[in-house]
């Protein structure tokens, strides 16, 4: 990625943060008509329905910018937190697909990426697993717009917003595959509110907050894996 | 086989704790799946890389798939394409329902009409012409029991030999490189060689964009030995080249300069192997000057003549760093580099190849090349060094190449022209003496040659779409446009595609988890899975319609009444794989295990196969043993094949090359994931890329529509400049997964006329502004 580009979409990232307040809803207008224009509008999310309240930003949707995701909801109580229960699905296929790329993409290796979506805070999401290097393996760039064919795949999502009782600790809702970094979703200033923790100095999350979910799949239930070393 | 409970426990603790992709604890993430889902395993439907997934189901449909941890192949990891499986089975327009052509619109049947229908048609034609007027064109995407029942219902039953598949059009080359150096089809490594190797030779080979997941492997393996190199061996810059250590940018054809280049250097400077050379391997030659196939019914047969060390240096001798560099277009100084890592004794070399090389006029005699440099140099058997034939679809190994469903092959590496192999099949199938029709049937271009000059009567197309992939299509397409009437056509697949709409008769299939099911990978994995749900409407698996029709015409003797068909036809296919090296395991233990490689002996699997001591089959003594080389005394060959030029370069008049190839969004020809939004988004249409300097020239913009005209057909297409690939100066470059867009109207039918595979890769044609 030139230096150009890099700053191009920086100063795209930081507007487009700044106009986010001025959103309550998703904008709705289509992808740009390929071929793709060389700025990055905002686009919309793919998702066939709009979500109902405003989708929390915690998801590592790798976007440059943070346009498809409006402003968090207003002072949840710390108790309530009622944006953590609505359906986690922007961008994405379904719950535990990876996150489709809201931006033009001009360069193709990790680092590239990672000038934004590294540790840094520069406001576009983190990675979770930046170790991998190929991202363009998962997260696809949208430069086309409609569909090639009708399609009825429509999935429900996973159960989120789950605690033990009214005081325990909340529970973890989605896989932990590639994800097992929590912080670059759950901390930051640029964080969701919602989905940002109060306490990011103590590291061990899964500690407190343990997985909502615990099954193996079929006929395997039994095997005993050793741990990868 | 009885295998223990713990021992089998164990055997998939150690596959699946071999290694690790850096920083990730794979196993961990497994645990927390949505328990408002059944979840259960599965292979990939894709490529042959074979990824294990987890398939999560609710409400009879598949909701969520997430990459299996306990898969040694991938371990968690899977690409765009894995994760939109469950969008691929759920397009609004599933075929739903069997139909018959009348005119030119559908007519409903019940299965029962058309099941009696096709067994209608092909004892009548069977009646009439005999075994040769009918034919079957199937796929590496056929599961092993389809592909087996096929097998057994054409070469059993109708005695017919005209069976193939569009592994014609990826694999054959890789086949007949195998079976001409090793004496048995399939790799002797495995994928856990890259965690071993310092060297990555990839022939050829966008495998950033078409095996995703290995490339990851290597990727991580680069990173955790920093050392490690990557040389990519290409026509045009890729996305792999973009994270290769050395690019060399060759001429098309040049692949065979640049191998004989390498064994000359290895013998030149004394480099290579001599203690491995003289113990397992013998050297031979071929004829050359063979042609390309272009003509109807053109026969080739090979005679090869085993010749001497000096008499072989001699013929490579010709290609010397400069020979080479005008062949291939390469610097010698990069020749020198790629020859000097296959001459370091320490360094482990792994080679990778595909298409590139398969689908290729002279596509068995590279194969045969890459592992004479391998072979002179000793990089094989040992862990890190390998030469390893990559493959395209889920199960061009599996079943086409294990089971042999192709005109010549009968299971498990055995021909129908060997006397001895047609007994071990009859008496295993229990059918007379002599039922196996001794003479090759017809291969896949013949298939569509012989629909559209009317001699085949009935074919029966299973889940592929030959109308987007056949090279040359006026040729191979367009007689069956004309003479509709005069042969019968049925084609059995989930989507409308521009092969259905030629059937006559369309039959609604089941996909994937809506079947029982196994597909064999790249490394001799086989992975089995159970059904988990219902297909949409009517659909099918393709094997009972198989099963269906054959009982119909009277085969029921070969085709028993069972509740488990698929398991039961694959338990009867494994005894043709027992005790001879290529020992699938039984269908129980593959339910328990992420996968299993054969030969799978006493419960355990094999790694890296004539090894002794990997490889229960190999003699203890002696760093290797290639014992199913029976013919050449458990010696590998080292064949001499020279370079010979392409059948169509570019001139005056068509100045450009084109090459075809596959992208990562879409699995072949898109007909599964250009339904899926997410993937049709990032890769909505086909499009031309070309080099900047032949747009400045011909005043060309990006986005400019440009009109590629062949000898063969012309279409417009949109050019693509510096954006997923980079071409040379002079060449172009187009995928064929866009049914609207059909590249292959262009393509030219050139084959190896060993291995009858198409040439994909090369063609001349002219670029004008459209």
């Amino acid at each position: 990625m030139t230096t150009r580009t890099v700053l191009a979409t920086l100063a795209f990232a930081v507007v487009a943060f700044l106009l986010r307040s001025a959103y309550t809803d998703p904008p709705v207008e289509n992808p740009p008509a390929e071929p793709p224009p060389a700025a990055a509008p905002p686009i919309a999310p793919p998702a066939a329905e709009p979500a109902p309240v405003p989708a929390p930003a915690a998801e590592p949707v790798p976007a440059a910018a943070p346009a498809p995701i409006p402003a968090a909801a207003p002072a949840p109580g710390p108790a309530v937190r009622p944006a953590t229960v609505v359906p986690l699905r922007p961008n994405r296929s379904y719950d535990g697909a990876p996150p489709v790329i809201p931006h033009t993409v001009t360069a193709l290796a990790a680092e590239d990426c990672l000038e934004c979506h590294g540790d840094k805070e520069v406001g576009a999401p983190r990675s979770p697993h930046a170790d991998l290097q190929r991202c363009l393996q998962c997260h696809l760039p949208q430069p086309g717009t409609g569909q090639f064919k009708e399609t009825s795949f429509a999935p429900s999502t996973y159960p989120i917003g789950l605690r033990g009782h009214s005081y325990g600790p909340w529970l973890i809702p989605h896989p932990l595959t590639m994800r097992e970094n929590c912080l670059p979703c759950h901390s930051g200033e640029k964080t969701s509110e919602a989905l940002r923790t109060t306490h990011p100095e103590r590291t061990r999350c899964v500690q407190c907050h343990v997985p909502a979910n615990e099954r193996w799949p079929g006929p395997r239930r039994d095997v005993q894996l050793s741990p990868l070393k | 086989m009885i295998i223990s409970r713990r021992e089998f426990l164990r055997t998939v603790a150690a596959t699946a704790a071999t290694a690790s992709l850096a920083g990730h604890d794979w196993l961990a993430e497994a645990k927390e799946l949505d328990p408002s889902m059944t979840w259960a395993k599965a292979p990939c439907r894709f490529c042959g890389v074979g990824c294990g997934t987890l398939v999560g189901v609710r409400g009879g449909r598949v909701e969520a798939v997430t990459g299996d941890p306990a898969s040694s192949v991938n371990r968690g990891l899977l690409c765009a394409k894995g994760y939109h499986l469950p969008a691929v089975l759920a397009g609004a327009d599933r075929l739903r329902f069997p139909m018959l052509r009348e005119g030119d619109n559908y007519r409903r049947l019940s299965w029962d009409e058309a099941l009696d229908l096709v067994a209608a048609k092909y004892k009548e034609a069977l009646g009439k012409g005999g075994p040769e007027s009918v034919a079957i064109f199937g796929s590496g995407q056929w599961t092993i029991p389809e592909g087996y029942a096929a097998q057994k219902w054409f070469k059993a039953g109708m005695r017919s030999n005209n069976i193939d598949s569009n592994a014609r059009l990826c694999m054959t080359s890789a086949v007949q490189g195998f079976v001409t150096t090793f004496g048995s089809d399939e790799p002797m490594g495995c994928y856990d060689d890259i965690e071993h190797a310092d060297v990555f030779v990839l022939w050829g080979n966008n495998m950033a964009e078409m095996h995703p997941i290995l490339f990851s492997r290597m990727l991580a393996r680069k990173k955790a030995a920093p050392g490690t190199r990557i040389f990519d061996l290409t026509t045009r810059r890729t996305q792999t080249s973009q994270y290769a250590d050395a690019v060399l940018l060759m001429k098309p054809q040049g692949d065979l300069a640049i191998a004989n280049g390498i064994c000359r250097w290895l013998l030149a400077n004394d480099k290579f192997d001599k203690e491995f050379v003289g113990e397992h391997c013998i050297f031979q030659k071929g004829k050359t000057d063979i042609g390309y196939a272009l003509e109807d019914k053109f026969k080739f047969q090979d005679a090869p003549e085993e010749i001497t060390l000096d008499a072989y240096r001699a013929l490579v001798e010709p290609y010397t760093p400069e020979k080479v560099q005008e062949l291939a277009g390469i610097a010698p100084e990069d020749l020198l580099k790629l020859a000097e890592a296959f001459g370091d004794p320490k360094a482990h070399v792994v080679s990778y190849w595909c298409m590139g090389v398969n689908q290729h006029t002279r596509g068995t005699w590279m194969n045969n090349l890459i592992y004479a440099v391998h072979l002179l140099s000793g990089k094989i058997g040992v862990p890190g060094s390998t030469p390893f034939s990559l493959t395209g679809q889920s199960s061009a190994c599996g079943t086409v190449r294990e089971v042999g469903t192709s005109s010549e092959g009968l299971p498990a590496d055995r021909r129908v022209t060997d006397p001895e192999h047609r007994a071990q099949c009859e008496k295993l199938w229990n059918v007379p003496e002599g039922t196996i029709n001794p003479k090759p049937g017809t291969h896949a271009l013949e298939v569509f040659r012989g629909l559209c000059h009317g001699e085949l009567k009935v074919v029966w197309v299973q889940v592929t779409n030959p109308f987007v992939t056949l090279p040359n299509m006026h040729r191979n397409r367009d007689g069956k446009k004309a003479c509709r009437d005069d042969s019968f056509l049925i084609v059995s697949d989930i989507y409308p595609t521009p092969t259905t709409a030629l059937a006559d008769l369309i039959l609604p299939s089941a996909c994937w988890v809506e079947k029982d099911g196994a597909f064999g990978n790249a490394e001799r994995r086989t992975q089995q899975w159970d059904k988990m749900i219902d297909g949409p409407g009517e659909a099918k698996s393709d094997l009972w319609q198989l099963v269906e029709v054959a009982r119909r015409m009277g085969y029921g003797a070969l085709f028993p009444e069972t509740k488990t068909l698929a398991k039961d036809l694959f338990e009867d296919y494994r005894r043709f794989t027992v005790g001879i090296g290529k020992d699938v395991a039984s269908w129980e233990d593959l339910r328990m295990a992420p996968g299993l490689q054969w030969p799978v002996v006493d419960g355990k699997e094999t790694p890296r196969r004539y090894v002794p001591g990997h490889d229960p089959y190999a003699k203890k003594e002696g760093r290797i043993d290639f014992y199913k080389a029976k013919k050449t005394n458990h010696k590998a060959v080292i064949w001499a094949r020279p370079y010979e030029p392409p059948p169509e370069v570019p001139d005056k008049d068509y100045p450009f090359w084109l090459s075809t190839g596959r992208v990562l969004e879409h699995w072949h020809t898109g007909s599964m994931t250009r339904r899926v939004p997410e993937l049709h988004r990032a890769m909505p249409s086909a499009y031309c890329e070309m080099n900047q300097e032949d747009a400045d020239e011909l005043g060309i913009y990006a986005g400019d529509n440009v009109k590629l005209t062949s000898r063969r057909g012309s279409i417009v297409l949109r050019v693509a400049l510096n954006e997923k690939s980079v071409p040379q100066k002079g060449h172009v470059f187009v995928p064929f997964f866009d049914e609207n867009l059909l590249i292959n109207e262009l393509t030219l039918d050139a084959m190896c006329p060993i291995s009858k595979q198409p040439d994909f890769k090369k063609c001349a044609v002219k670029v004008e502004t459209a």
